[in-house]
């Protein structure tokens, strides 16, 4: 059965017709050609596809397209304007926290969930919210390093906003 | 494959949407997993996500209320839930991971009825009771009830959940503990929980515990916590527990998630534990 559904991608509001069975991640990716959210697993255990859906990270293999009707989504094309990165790339960029690049925008893009959601976030926040994400490459060190420059960012900010 | 899919907006219009080869889904973290590992065959999928009655984390007359559509994360923030039960409040702060807590519910949760549902043992040692609604009224059933088998419970073909109630427990201790391979995110291996009515006062002591994984539903040993109720404990007492325990569970050999001796082995510690937690 098709629905016509409509949301709004990296600011831009779309209109598309869609299967019932069809993923957000699916639509994301084909129609959208969107390819920064990765299908890795396909059944939610790895965190290559997470994406913002209502500034929360979710999974886009587990949730289908017409769930997303009326969703605010960001993906990791949408995080900064063209040409700026967001503090997390930066972080990761610094720490060298990138080997072949598949596993990336899932680890970003949960960071970047968790420090919307909760700008007072701390170290254990931000390592609980990459707890179901897997890279095969790094090693997780030079990954950890970048969450704790975070940290040590959103401490300070957090130790002068109650000054 | 030709899926259907209605999201109805009214708690009415849901019930007359719910019949025999209808899918609910609330989160679906588990539907659409299964649905691609062609675990379940799915032609129809009723959203439930925009009633209202199906959300809501609140105290009323008969105990703490949770909307079936509320997820884990919205448990394990909320301070209601952290009051009520500190084993429901880890329960929720370990289940799944960060992204799927942000969608997975605690109804979803319950009427997946895993052998190792995260939230199964908890509810079994609150007694929570289930409320069950459908064009012919609404009914409250026992989760122990509830739960019936591996992806099996109580409900009825045209039957949704409204929400699950933990009854009252003022003066009471719980935990929650649960084994894995991995920190991140896995299925639990293994589970339990506890919770301890009057636990400081030994002669008026209620002991609950559960246990998932080691039966098709989460199974209350009830000689084993008739045995270290109402008393002052001791290690023996905790070894005569776990002989009868033992005896009664039935943890598979070729389970996907741990083997018997292991599963025997955590529920050894898990009292080990609760002796520890009641110690004077």
């Amino acid at each position: 059965m098709t629905h016509r559904i409509t949301l709004t991608v990296n600011g831009i509001q779309r209109t598309l017709h869609v299967e019932a069975a069809d993923t957000l991640l699916r639509v994301l990716r084909e129609e959208l050609h969107l390819t920064g959210a990765k299908k890795g697993c396909g059944e939610g255990e790895c965190g290559a596809c997470t994406i913002l859906m209502n500034n929360q990270a979710i999974r886009a293999c587990l949730v289908l397209a017409v769930e997303a009707d009326g969703a605010d989504i960001v993906t990791i094309e949408g995080l900064a304007p063209p040409g700026e990165i967001t503090r997390v790339q930066k972080a990761f960029i610094e720490a060298d926290a990138v080997q072949c690049g598949f596993c990336t925008p899932g680890f970003v893009m949960a960071l970047e969930g968790e420090m919307r959601r909760n700008p007072h976030a701390t170290r254990d926040d931000l390592l609980n919210a990459l707890g179901g994400h897997l890279c095969r490459c790094t090693g997780y060190e030079s990954i950890l390093q970048a969450t704790d420059t975070l940290a040590r960012q959103l401490a300070q900010k957090t130790k002068k906003s109650k000054k | 494959m030709n899926l259907e899919y209605c999201k109805p907006q009214t708690l009415e219009d849901l019930l007359a949407e719910t019949r025999a080869g209808t899918h609910l889904m609330a989160g679906g973290t588990d539907l659409l997993v299964d649905m691609r590992s062609r675990k379940k065959t799915v032609q129809r999928i009723v959203d439930i996500k925009a009633i209202p009655e199906l959300r809501g984390i609140r105290e009323t007359k008969s105990g703490l209320e949770i909307g079936a559509c509320e997820t884990f994360t919205a448990l394990r923030e909320s301070p209601l839930v952290a009051a009520w039960s500190p084993a429901l409040r880890e329960c929720a702060d370990v289940m799944g991971c960060h992204e799927i807590r942000h969608r997975a519910t605690l109804g979803g949760n319950i009427c997946n009825s895993s052998p190792g549902c995260e939230s199964g043992v908890v509810l079994s040692v609150h007694e929570a009771q289930v409320r069950i609604a459908s064009t012919r009224g609404v009914r409250l059933v026992p989760f122990d009830t509830f739960a019936t088998g591996v992806n099996r419970t109580c409900l009825e073909p045209d039957e949704v959940v409204l929400s699950i109630i933990l009854p009252k427990a003022a003066d009471s201790l719980s935990f929650y503990r649960r084994i894995t391979r991995t920190a991140g995110m896995d299925l639990a291996c293994w589970n339990g929980a506890a919770l301890v009515l009057q636990p400081r006062t030994p002669a008026k002591r209620v002991v609950r515990i559960s246990f998932g994984t080691v039966m098709p539903a989460p199974y209350r040993p009830r000689a084993a916590e008739a045995l270290l109720s109402r008393r002052p404990l001791t290690p023996a007492d905790m070894d005569q527990a776990y002989d009868l325990i033992i005896r009664e569970i039935a943890p598979r050999a070729g389970s996907v998630r741990a083997s018997p001796a292991e599963k025997k082995r955590a529920i050894r510690n898990f009292l080990d534990e609760l002796l520890e937690r009641l110690a004077p």
